[in-house]
């Protein structure tokens, strides 16, 4: 009974272990997408005030406000879930 | 070898118009034949689950019943010829099966020996050739009607008419070739008599294009002595083989069934054919024993051909009957469809399966493969190359070239390169479902969703093909130029998915879809806005408009769903990157909110 008990509780820990891993993996990812998209927002802010032509300003204006937004979401999720 | 082919044969044609006009006349005669048989099919399928075809159900789902069905129709219309092509163009739009159709063939050989006892019997000869032309002018006046069931009604008359107009035209090409056939010219005893004369009214059937017409060249050939009564016995048998000649020339615009049939059709006759010549001394005796019972004159000849022409046929049926099943079988065997080949999975496996990070990674890879098919036929439903779609050219200045015509069969296309990849992926996916942890669970979800998607996409495109053909190269600049940015948007979103999905680029990332998301929510808006201004203005008619806002909800669905597709196709390094991808990806509320923040600053 007892050897069984321990067995249980070994596999929970397991599956714990596994589920914490899971969990830093994902943090660690989100982590690093966010980073990845801040910098691609700082690279196209720069772009931007060199670009002159109208259509293209406006095309990296929009792909900025587009990134803007995931970040907002991503950091979001990231307080929602604990994992920021 | 087709591009030699097609001028090989107009060279020997136009040659042979030329060097004689018979010929000419019998050509035409077999080309309106034809055409009468492609419209009488056309008409048909009109009624394809309809009316007639639960008529035909009903009056052909035993064997005795298309066995009536045949013999009436035969002795009504006395033609069996006429019968046996109706029923081949019935095969040919699925208004029958072969069985049945078998069977009225039968049924037909027995209709046709009334026409022996009317032209015994009174001399009558019905020449239901001569309703042609009103047939065709009803046809043609039904034709321009609106409702489905006169459109077929007039299809199917017209295409009477120029079967018989056809009919006409080739007997009146053989004319020449009729006052050749002298009967008394070729008298012969014995065997050799017997096949000599069943070749001459094979012969004398195939030029004068009827069994009748054979049946009383015979009848006054016996009359005035110039052929035996056994010899005119051949060329009677001769006149039930060379019959099936209109049945083969109407097997040529036939599909595989239609010509099954007119397989079945000429095995019948040549086998009933060699039975009435293998056996032609026990038949005579039967026939005579009739004349005796009825109390013929000794010298009736004429009404003895009949009963022989009722008792051979009848024997015939009688022999094939048990053996119909067969028969239908080894046609079916004989006379194959020949299926262009299907697109088939490449990367799908039963070892695979086996592992579900592998069977995982093989599905991405076949809705990819999935995806290059149907990037293909939605390009060319488009009217575009895929190559053009492709390349870095403006698709907005590449479109106002005016797309491709003729006919693309998006459908076809569909059965043929997609539809199997797909059922194959749907089966794997929820096969492999069982195996996999919840994070996997979810990939395969996406993917699965993603083929959905994907051929939804080629759905709706062929929904708006029809009009995208007829707007695009509408005088109305305005209208024109709406059809044209819908293709523009679905050109551009098939590019950008393929970038992803396909390509993958590094610099095009799964999250770039966001911003064509917002793209294509700004299109759709100003679409809106656009249609309306256009409305009030009077730029477009109502017509146009309706059509209009009809193919922009087709075209915006297809692109949702490609979207889907490219967020689901794009590979990440890891499941953990899959999910922080998916955690920032913008839905609806925030591509609203992208725009509206963009308004404001404006």
């Amino acid at each position: 009974m007892s050897r069984t008990k321990a067995m249980l509780e070994q596999l929970g820990r397991l599956l714990k272990r596994s589920s914490d891993n899971r969990k830093k993996a994902g943090r660690a990812e989100l982590h690093a997408l966010l980073k990845e998209l801040k910098a691609r927002q700082r690279k196209l802010e720069a772009r931007l005030e060199h670009e002159h032509d109208k259509h293209r300003r406006k095309h990296l204006k929009r792909e900025i406000a587009v990134i803007r937004e995931q970040r907002r979401k991503g950091i979001k999720a990231c307080r929602k879930h604990d994992l920021c | 070898m087709r591009r030699i082919l097609l001028p090989t044969i107009f060279a020997i044609l136009a040659y042979g118009f030329w060097l004689s006009p018979d010929f000419k006349t019998i050509a035409a005669g077999v080309a309106i034949f034809l055409f009468g048989m492609l419209s009488l099919e056309e008409g048909f399928k009109a009624f394809t689950g309809g009316t007639l075809e639960s008529l035909l159900r009903r009056t052909t789902d035993r064997l005795w019943k298309s066995l009536g069905f045949g013999l009436l129709a035969t002795a009504a219309m006395q033609s069996s010829s006429l019968v046996s092509v109706i029923t081949i163009s019935f095969l040919s739009a699925g208004l029958l099966g072969l069985a049945e159709g078998v069977g009225i063939i039968f049924g037909a050989n027995l209709g046709t020996t009334t026409g022996a006892w009317l032209i015994a019997g009174f001399g009558l000869k019905v020449k239901i050739a001569e309703y042609a032309m009103p047939m065709l002018v009803f046809g043609v006046i039904l034709l321009f009607q609106r409702a489905r069931t006169a459109k077929g009604v007039g299809y199917i008359l017209a295409g009477l008419g120029f079967l018989f107009l056809g009919i006409y035209y080739m007997k009146d090409g053989f004319e020449s070739f009729k006052s050749a056939i002298d009967l008394a010219a070729y008298a012969l005893p014995g065997l050799r008599g017997l096949l000599t004369y069943t070749l001459l009214g094979i012969l004398a059937t195939v030029v004068m294009q009827s069994s009748h017409a054979t049946l009383v060249l015979t009848l006054t050939a016996l009359g005035a002595g110039q052929v035996s009564y056994a010899n005119a016995l051949a060329l009677a048998i001769g006149a039930n083989v060379g019959t099936t000649i209109t049945a083969v020339l109407g097997a040529l615009s036939a599909n595989v069934d239609g010509r099954r049939l007119a397989g079945a059709h000429v095995l019948f006759n040549v086998v009933t054919g060699l039975v009435a010549i293998l056996a032609i001394h026990p038949f005579m005796q039967v026939v005579e024993w009739l004349a005796g019972e009825i109390g013929l004159a000794a010298d009736d000849y004429t009404l003895r051909l009949a009963i022989f022409h009722t008792l051979f046929n009848l024997v015939g049926v009688l022999l094939m009957l048990p053996l119909l099943r067969y028969m239908v079988t080894w046609l079916q065997r004989l006379i194959r469809v020949r299926e262009p080949e299907r697109v088939r999975p490449r990367y799908l496996s039963e070892t695979v399966l086996e592992i579900p990070e592998a069977a995982l990674a093989a599905l991405r890879k076949e809705v990819v493969h999935l995806y290059e098919r149907a990037f293909v036929v939605l390009a060319h439903g488009l009217g575009m190359h895929r190559e053009t779609i492709l390349s870095d050219y403006d698709l907005e200045q590449m479109i106002q070239a005016p797309p491709r015509r003729g006919e693309y069969d998006i459908e076809a296309h569909y059965e043929q390169e997609l539809k199997l990849l797909y059922s194959e992926i749907i089966a794997f996916a929820s096969r492999l479902r069982t195996e996999l942890s919840q994070e996997r669970s979810d990939s395969l979800y996406e993917l699965r969703n993603a083929a959905r998607g994907i051929v939804e996409a080629v759905k709706e495109v062929k929904h708006m093909r029809q009009n995208l053909v007829r707007f695009t190269g509408h005088a109305n600049p305005d209208i024109r130029g709406e059809y044209n940015r819908l293709r523009a948007m679905l050109a551009l979103v098939l590019r950008q998915v393929y970038r992803v999905g396909v390509e993958h680029l590094p610099d095009v990332t799964i999250l770039s879809l966001d911003h064509l998301k917002v793209d294509v929510r700004e299109m759709d808006k100003a679409l809106d806005d656009r249609l309306a201004d256009l409305i009030r203005s009077h730029r477009v008619t109502p017509e146009m408009a309706t059509s209009l806002m009809n193919d922009s909800a087709y075209a915006f669905s297809a692109v949702k769903a490609l979207l889907e597709a490219g967020y689901a196709l794009a590979t990440s390094h890891s499941e953990a990157q899959r999910t922080a991808e998916r955690a920032v990806r913008l839905e609806r509320e925030e591509i609203e909110r992208v725009l509206h923040e963009e308004d404001d600053r404006a």
